[in-house]
């Protein structure tokens, strides 16, 4: 796993992954590169996250992280290199790619007039998840929108619709979760579980590749870190 | 010191000076503007009367007089329902930033924005009579007079009183309310009228002298109340708090962005949201549940079923086609369902435009792209056929009762599924003023209307 800069001197050690060595790798970044406008914003980036395991991405604000997740997710062509799921190419708009990989990069697109608790139940039925109203209820009281779950996308706080968005992610089947900064606009304690509930996805044997500010976050979860743009 | 009002203005007004265009070239793009409104206006107008040809009711007929008298009462409901989402007083961002921050006289400095709305109210008023007239609702100088008047007065009747809605808060809900109401008996009355000239006893028009004192009686005692509204509502400014001059704003930005990159889905989206915003919780009785299929179709329905005033469009459009049987030549009664059934079909289109616009959704949602739209596309077809069966006994030929439903869905699917619009790439000049064009805007301008268009030709020719 490599960015495109060499690591700083003098950072905390990122703990590393206690996972089987075999595991098998469910994504595969080789050497992406992307430029918009002439500028470089990608140069040869590689990441490689094995099923089980979590890697971070760190850098300044404008290094990349986001192009690199939205390359990653089919949201933007790579210039160069390739993007390989289980070990092959897979198109955005791919089924079984939509089906194994569950996304939170950009904002939340959502449709206006369901309420939050309509959402849930439709992309667990939309995902066939077998008793999917036990599997919603259980989410929505995890991310502590029990309350709002009549409400209107609309009307929900900016933490609320992050806490949506990440519900939105766990009522689904997954293996890959790919996350940009998901801890912005939680509070202290919606931080705190972001942490449990990340690692409980590894322990679950599913893959992350996430974008984060925040160190605690970071060495909590992360098994290796890639840095790009410093 | 707190300053005046008075002063701060004629200070603004002097920095402005400088940066204001000359009064020549203001005139020139006026000019420019209404010469281009005229040739343009002209050919549709010309292209209009081709279509339809002689109308089947001439003007100063009972029908034509009654049809103008409904249209304008829902003209007012819509005026209603309008004026309080577009202030009617506001500022701009800058002048909330740094003018009503400040300890200024709040009613003097609202007074000239106030005065522009009560002209606007009376200039749209005398617009609205003077249509009127067209139409034949009065044929002597005196009654057209009396028309025009009493209908500016009403224009600034209503100007004052969104106005008066929007001092306090609460009130907006009595004009919307109000607005509602006046709607069913307009189109009610449209409705019975075309019945009636169906059912070949059309209505008669009142006698022209009772028409003529009746207006002019009304013009005058319009007026009285018209000033003296006008006046208490220039008294009742300083009650307009900052809230309330400033809650228009992102709609009138949206409004503004939209005619100048020619983009509706700008003001739209924030008219939608104020929406959503409003009704704020929903609850349904069962839960969504069944398979994936079932589940999108119904969770769809759901948003159709929430979507009030689309619903009440559908239902309200429903007597345009009737209407058309009377008052044009029937090989054009099919377009005009055509017509109706797309803006009901794409009224109701919301989800079937939310999966088609965001790469977000159709990637949460799983499946195909070519599956989530098909699905999304069983409610608005289901829309266009029902409509369509509705409005079937208004004319059209046996053929039309297929082709209707499936060109309106056609171009919903067609409209709902445009790219992003872009400015980028290849400039033409369209010689109508508006200067050069990005070409790729104009394709992606043209996607719906031009099947539209293609779609009514096949109509007309099918009959």
């Amino acid at each position: 796993m490599s960015g495109n800069a060499p690591k700083k001197p003098g950072r905390k050690p990122v703990r590393k992954a206690v996972r089987p060595p075999s595991a098998p790798v469910v994504l595969d970044v080789r050497e992406v590169s992307k430029a918009f406008g002439g500028q470089a914003v990608l140069d040869r980036v590689s990441v490689r996250v094995p099923a089980g395991s979590a890697v971070g991405v760190v850098g300044p604000n404008g290094a990349g992280k986001t192009t690199l997740l939205r390359c990653v997710v089919g949201s933007e062509v790579p210039d160069s290199g390739a993007v390989l799921f289980d070990g092959e190419k897979r198109a955005e708009t791919d089924p079984r790619f939509r089906a194994d990989v569950a996304v939170l990069v950009d904002d939340l697109d959502v449709f206006g007039d369901l309420s939050v608790l309509e959402h849930l139940d439709l992309l667990a039925c939309a995902h066939g998840v077998p008793d999917a109203r036990a599997v919603v209820d259980a989410v929505l009281d995890d991310v502590r929108l029990t309350a709002s779950a009549d409400h209107l996308p609309a009307t929900l706080s900016s933490g609320q619709r992050r806490r949506l968005a990440l519900a939105s992610l766990l009522v689904r089947p997954r293996r890959l979760l790919v996350l940009d900064e998901p801890e912005q606009r939680l509070d202290t304690a919606g931080r705190a579980w972001l942490v449990e509930r990340l690692r409980a996805e590894k322990a679950a044997g599913r893959a992350l590749l996430f974008a984060c500010h925040d160190d605690e976050i970071l060495h909590a979860v992360a098994d290796d870190v890639v840095r790009i743009g410093e | 010191m707190t300053p005046r009002w008075r002063d701060v203005r004629a200070r603004l007004r002097g920095m402005r000076r400088a940066k204001r265009p000359s009064l020549m070239t203001v005139a020139g793009n006026v000019y420019q503007t209404l010469l281009y409104t005229v040739i343009i206006g002209g050919v549709f107008v010309q292209v209009l009367r081709s279509v339809l040809g002689d109308l089947l009711v001439p003007p100063g007929t009972g029908t034509q007089y009654w049809l103008g008298a409904a249209t304008a009462l829902l003209g007012l409901a819509l005026v209603l329902r309008v004026l309080p989402a577009l202030g009617p007083v506001t500022v701009g961002p800058a002048a909330a930033s740094w003018l009503l921050a400040a300890p200024i006289d709040r009613g003097a400095f609202l007074a000239s924005r106030y005065l522009l709305v009560v002209a606007g109210g009376a200039v749209a008023g005398a617009a609205v009579g003077g249509a009127a007239l067209l139409v034949g609702l009065t044929a002597d100088l005196p009654g057209a007079v009396g028309l025009v008047v009493s209908a500016a007065a009403v224009g600034v009747l209503l100007a004052v009183l969104a106005v008066w809605a929007q001092v306090r808060r609460g009130r907006e809900r009595v004009l919307v309310r109000t607005a509602g109401a006046l709607t069913v008996p307009a189109v009610a009355g449209i409705a019975v009228v075309v019945l009636l000239e169906r059912a070949g006893s059309a209505p008669q028009a009142p006698p022209g002298g009772a028409a003529t004192e009746a207006l002019v009686g009304v013009a005058v005692v319009a007026l009285v109340p018209a000033v003296v509204a006008a006046v208490l509502g220039r008294l009742r400014l300083r009650g307009l708090d900052r809230t309330a001059v400033t809650a228009a704003g992102p709609l009138i930005a949206a409004l503004t962005l939209s005619v100048g990159f020619m983009d509706g889905s700008i003001t739209t989206g924030v008219s939608r949201e104020r929406r959503l915003q409003a009704i704020g919780t929903v609850r349904w009785a069962r839960r969504l549940r069944g398979s994936r299929r079932r589940a999108l179709v119904l969770a769809d329905l759901r948003r159709m079923a929430r979507a009030r005033s689309a619903l009440a469009t559908a239902v309200a459009l429903l007597v345009v086609p009737y209407l058309a049987s009377v008052v044009v030549p029937p090989r054009v009664v099919p377009i005009a369902q055509l017509l109706g059934a797309t803006l009901a079909a794409g009224g109701l289109a919301d989800g079937l435009r939310a999966v088609a616009a965001s790469r977000g959704l159709r990637r949460s949602l799983g499946g195909t792209n070519p599956d989530l739209l098909a699905l999304h596309g069983v409610g608005p077809a289901a829309v266009a056929v029902l409509w369509t069966l509705l409005v079937a006994p208004a004319g059209g030929s046996v053929l039309s009762l297929v082709l209707v439903p499936v060109s309106a869905l056609a171009v919903v699917v067609r409209f709902a599924t445009r790219p992003p619009r872009t400015y980028g790439g290849s400039m033409v000049d369209t010689g109508v003023g508006l200067g050069p064009l990005p070409v790729g805007m104009l394709v992606e301008l043209s996607r719906g209307p031009l099947l539209f268009v293609v779609l009514a030709g096949v109509q007309l020719l099918a009959g």
